[in-house]
């Protein structure tokens, strides 16, 4: 250590002299167990915001149907299913079966049966 | 914890000496122990506690001094109270020190209190800081050369190289 350092060592010593207060080991407890408490209270809280997020992005593309179904939202009350099934009259001799959207009667698809007569 | 009572008062002057104000060195002393806290039994088995605390204190401060409104300093008590001895030699110290400490980096500070207030070596000081022992010597030079600068600390040093002499 240089001479300099040395005095600089005696000025820190007198500068620093006593501190005012005292800091104990129940006071490091006491904020040790406050900032553990805040700790979990913030996982906690982090977590039921991604769980409700998650419930939220899920009811939403699942509930709402988007993309899922070709008809997307039908806007029809819940309960009423989106298409039907009309068996229709042999033509050609053969049966066909209708799929129909319930809100607007399009025709969706169309199914004909290969044997002539009917299935 | 033992540590806490039998090494206290020495944590507190260093964090004055790194922060100038004592609400915040008790601060600071507070949160370095708080964060050691939950992890002090693997502390204590594979790293020295002393060693520890003090690269959190540096560490905190070094965040504190970043982030803090320091406009500021909040205190318990009123500083100006009768103390006794030499007040005016004592507090003209503690003001010249403090101004050239304020003068230097946050880092030329840490390297300056641990090296020569905590008399740690060049090594100790890098494992501290978790630098190169280079980076510690030539920081501590660095803030060498500031504080020869400083005309208040000068006359001090002086004042002791004198005294020095004639004993």
């Amino acid at each position: 250590m240089s001479e300099m350092e040395r005095h600089l060592r005696v000025l820190m010593n007198v500068a620093a002299g006593e501190p005012p207060n005292r800091v104990n080991a129940e006071i490091v407890r006491r904020r040790a167990a406050r900032r553990r408490l805040t700790a979990a209270l913030a996982s906690a809280a982090a977590v039921a915001l991604v769980g409700g997020l998650g419930a939220v992005v899920s009811a939403r593309a699942t509930g709402l149907g988007l993309g899922s179904s070709p008809a997307g939202g039908s806007g029809l009350p819940a309960g009423v299913p989106r298409y039907y099934v009309e068996s229709g009259f042999p033509a050609q001799g053969h049966q066909s079966t209708v799929v129909r959207a319930t809100a607007t009667g399009a025709v969706t698809a169309t199914i004909r049966s290969p044997w002539q007569g009917g299935g | 914890m033992h540590f806490v009572e039998v090494r206290e008062r020495a944590l507190q002057r260093r964090a004055w000496l790194l922060t100038g104000d004592w609400a915040l060195a008790e601060d600071l002393v507070q949160t370095a122990l708080v964060r050691s806290w939950p992890r002090w039994e693997r502390i204590r088995r594979r790293d020295d506690p002393e060693i520890y605390v003090r690269r959190v204190m540096v560490n905190t401060w070094a965040t504190w001094s970043r982030r803090r409104w320091r406009a500021e300093r909040a205190c318990e008590v009123v500083p100006d109270t009768a103390a006794p001895g030499d007040v005016a030699a004592e507090v003209s110290v503690r003001m010249a020190v403090r101004s050239a400490l304020e003068s230097l980096t946050d880092r030329q500070r840490a390297v300056l209190v641990l090296r020569v207030f905590d008399d740690l070596s060049e090594a100790q000081v890098a494992q501290v800081l978790d630098c190169a022992v280079g980076t510690v010597k030539s920081t501590m030079s660095q803030a060498l050369a500031r504080l020869r600068d400083d005309p208040r600390l000068g006359e001090l040093m002086e004042l002791g190289y004198r005294r020095a002499k004639s004993r």
